[in-house]
């Protein structure tokens, strides 16, 4: 990069707000996929819009690629540079709330904000922002935007896009466009809001956001059933699904993952029942009884072991934090440290579970690697974590292998090859794949020419999604 | 050391869940490098030959507090504090650390602490008998934390004139440390009334026993030093037929615990923190009293002591706020003072310090830190002494 265009980027930003050391520029070819991106020529962290704005007029004319950084959480290489020569834009210092109305059900908040940090604050209202992705520590609103982020609570609230009411953006070349707004309902011609939500940082550089918030859960009961058989435990799912329940979180967790969870949970995860369900459901204290025991019809049939419904706080909790630990739990039984690992993220209607995870245990077992699943049954999202040895090339090709089988078995029930985590490097294959297995590749030169519109000079996150 | 630091590095994923709470990326303009993540990335690099081993890689580890904020939250369990502490012993074996460092080295060579001051305990031994089942071993850190205003003018001056710090200089500049005035009472008065809540505790003191830890030079990387001071610590408590230590601050505590029977072979000592043999407190406040607590790291994430907490919830009274504990950035002031400074303003912040009736910690690594953004601590043992009922 030339020094002008680095004394250029560091007057907008003021110095103190660059970095341009080598061994700064460093954590930025990495995010918490399994790619290694390429090592930026300069990272500038802006203070507002305004700088946004003059750093992507840079960019534009000097024509350097950008590359929009959050948390840095990203599963799919989303948040790193393809290509050499390229200026990030942190969004690190990015991290006010601007205000939450609780009349008009809204928080204005710049991109950089965290998500338990936004949550945090909204509890003292007595609300919360739904989508939580288990990133939610670390992953960033401007991230989640870009990466239409579930979570477990998707079962009923879905993903970030049904969250977001209006947004500001920096178009490359430094136009500032405002869509949607901070009301319930809008009609603004093409939905643009929709457009940019899940777009992965390559049509605009989202600044601050509308996003709408919810009242947090009055009270909640959470059921734990096991069942050895899987076909019994989506049997279950189905009829949940079909008992107009709504829960708010309905998560699986298979064989590989329980017995990770056990070895630390053991107190509340019980020893027999080869696969877990784990359900929340909320409601008046009033109603929840109700509501459990309705469930609890809906769980049972002839594969289910046993179910315990923790009744103290802390049991309630333990639970919960079993669910959340089910990836770093499997994490930690790995033999060695080479031993990397691929999350497949595939969706399918809730009422193609079934085939859908006999197929997916069927190629697990043919191709030899330790993958086990879990996820977010209630929205039909399954998980595999496939575990390989990176110095192993015949093991590494198998596990990308598989991530592409799962991929195939979910469009082959009508389903998608990402559900939450996007496409970034990891999944562009796969979409063609979808897209043409569908008969829409048309969607797909859409999409370019979007993209075209956008960025006509194809500087933002180049060599991504599309 | 390298590969040990890759090693440890392991099971890393990059998931980032560390960085949101290391305390260190925010007080260093928000990169990531002087984080959890950043640092493991940067080693595999090096490992790998993607990146020199030079003196720009120094600051990134250097900075780390070992903290182990981070590994409470990494799924996978990586120790950044362990990987920093590996990687400071590389960078000052290779001559690539701040030659300030080196001085603390020369100077505690020639005097047995890092500040070549001579410490006085003859208070002590007025207070507690020369025999007793247990024997005092304050490791000399409050007493030298005390003339953290004195070193702190020192290490302005040489700042103010980068030239002194030319290396051939170093033994000059030792002795501007001989000239330090004597230590603050703030830090001697928690030593007294320590050795008076101990006095009915079978609880002796030998001054001739009572030698400095070394934890700094192992901060610092000097692992060979280090290495040699602990032995020497170890064999005249041996001589002195010391059996059972009582520490009194986290880092001495620290050092003594985790890091002598790694150094020591046959390390026998029993080593018991102070307010571990004060379990018969029955402490009484006047009226209501708000209380910011800064729970020492090293007290509680490294040793699993969350003892000065149970002492402070029991007294009627008294609310004490539940923040998390996080480190006051302290361990890297002698390097970093304007970032240490940040984080602990930062932390005071959390704490909302400045608004409570009273601000409490037990380390004097901690006190010393915040008396810099002029905020003034008590000692866990100040408030002890003053409300035994």
């Amino acid at each position: 990069m030339k020094e002008e265009t680095v004394k250029e980027a560091s007057r907008i930003v003021g110095w103190n707000n660059v970095l341009l050391a080598p061994e700064e520029l460093v954590p930025f070819k990495y995010d918490a996929s399994e790619f290694k991106g390429e090592l930026p020529s300069i990272v500038v962290m802006p203070e507002n819009e305004e700088q946004v704005s003059e750093l992507m007029a840079l960019s534009y004319d000097k024509e350097i690629p950008v590359v929009l950084r959050g948390g840095g959480s990203s599963l799919t290489g989303a948040s790193i540079p393809a290509f050499p020569n390229t200026m990030v834009i942190s969004f690190s210092n990015m991290v006010k709330i601007h205000e939450v109305s609780i009349i008009d059900s809204y928080v204005s908040v710049e991109a950089g904000v965290r998500l338990d940090d936004l949550n945090a604050y909204l509890s003292q209202y007595g609300y919360m922002f739904p989508p939580d992705p288990a990133s939610s520590a670390v992953a960033t609103v401007g991230g989640c935007i870009a990466g239409n982020s579930g979570g477990m609570r998707g079962a009923k609230f879905g993903q970030v896009k049904n969250w977001v009411l209006g947004l500001n953006a920096v178009l490359p070349g430094g136009d500032i466009i405002r869509v949607g707004g901070k009301t319930l309902k809008i009609r603004q011609g093409l939905d643009l809001v929709s457009l940019i939500v899940g777009s992965e940082g390559i049509l605009a550089a989202v600044t601050s956001a509308y996003l709408k918030i919810w009242p947090a859960p009055e009270k909640i009961a959470r059921i734990l059933a096991y069942y050895d058989d899987l076909s019994y435990l989506m049997q279950a799912v189905t009829k949940l699904r079909e008992s107009k329940l709504a829960p708010l979180v309905m998560e699986f967790l298979g064989e590989g993952l329980l017995d990770a969870v056990r070895r630390v949970y053991g107190d509340v995860i019980e020893a027999k029942g080869r696969n877990l369900l784990l359900i929340d459901i909320d409601g008046p204290e009033e109603a929840l009884r109700r509501y459990v025991d309705k469930a609890i019809e809906a769980l049972e049939n002839e594969g289910l072991i046993l179910y315990k419904i923790p009744e103290t706080p802390e049991e309630m909790e333990r639970a919960y934090l079993a669910r959340r630990a089910a990836f770093p739990s499997s994490l930690k039984v790995r033999k060695k440290p080479s031993e990397r690992v691929l999350v497949s993220d595939i969706v399918v209607p809730p009422s193609k579970l079934i085939p859908t995870i006999r197929e997916i245990e069927a190629a697990i077992d043919r191709s030899g690697l330790r993958a086990p699943i879990g996820g977010h049954v209630g929205d039909g999202n399954i998980h595999s974590d496939i575990f390989y040895d990176e110095e192993d090339e015949g093991e590494k090709r198998r596990a990308w292998r598989l991530l592409e089988e799962m991929a195939e078995i979910a469009i082959k029930y009508g389903g998608s090859v990402s559900a939450e985590h996007g496409i970034g490097l990891e999944k562009k294959e796969l979409l063609k794949k979808e897209m043409k297995s569908k008969g829409s590749l048309k969607a797909l030169e859409i999409m370019r020419e979007i993209k075209k519109i956008f960025d006509p000079k194809n500087l933002l996150n180049p060599g991504k999604v599309i | 050391m390298l590969r040990k630091a890759v090693e440890l590095a392991g099971f890393c994923i990059r998931c980032g869940f560390c960085e949101p709470v290391c305390p260190t990326i925010s007080a260093f303009r928000n990169s990531p490098v002087y984080g959890p993540r950043g640092r493991i990335l940067l080693l595999r690099e090096i490992y790998r030959g993607e990146f020199p081993l030079n003196e720009r890689i120094r600051d990134s580890y250097y900075s780390c507090l070992n903290c182990k904020a981070c590994y409470e939250v990494c799924p996978a369990e990586v120790d950044v504090g362990e990987i920093s502490s590996e990687m400071r012993k590389l960078i000052q074996l290779k001559g690539l650390a701040h030659v300030l460092s080196y001085i603390v080295r020369d100077v505690f060579r020639l005097y047995g602490n890092p500040l070549g001051v001579k410490v006085s305990n003859n208070e002590i031994s007025k207070i507690l008998p020369r025999r007793g089942k247990y024997t005092l071993f304050t490791g000399q850190l409050y007493q030298l934390m005390g003339y953290a205003d004195g070193i702190s003018s020192i290490l302005n001056l040489l700042r103010r004139h980068p030239s002194l710090l030319n290396v051939s200089t170093r033994s000059g500049l030792s002795s501007i440390f001989l000239k330090l005035k004597g230590a603050s009472y703030e830090f001697i008065e928690p030593i007294l009334c320590i050795s008076r809540l101990l006095k009915d505790k079978d609880v002796a003191y030998d001054p001739n026993a009572d030698l400095y830890s070394g934890i700094f030079l192992y901060d610092l990387g000097f692992e060979e030093v280090f290495s040699e001071h602990v032995k020497k610590v170890f064999n005249e408590l041996k001589e002195r037929r010391v059996t059972r230590v009582v520490t009194i601050d986290p880092h001495t505590t620290y050092a003594l615990l985790s890091l002598y029977p790694r150094y020591v072979e046959g390390f026998d000592i029993d080593v018991t923190y102070y307010l571990e043999l004060l379990d018969d407190l029955n402490l009484k406040v006047v009226g209501e009293v708000s209380v910011a607590y800064q729970e020492p790291c090293y007290l509680v994430r490294h040793l699993g002591l969350a003892g000065v907490r149970s002492v402070l919830e029991g007294v009627k009274g008294l609310s004490l706020g539940k923040v998390k504990a996080s480190c006051c950035g302290g361990p890297i002031e002698y390097l970093y003072p304007e970032r240490s400074r940040a984080i602990a303003k930062t932390r005071a912040t959390e704490l909302s310090a400045s608004e409570k009736d009273l601000f409490i910690t037990a380390c004097p690594v901690c006190m010393s830190n915040f008396r810099k953004i002029a905020l003034d601590p008590l000692d866990i043992s100040l408030f002890i002494y003053r409300n035994l009922s």
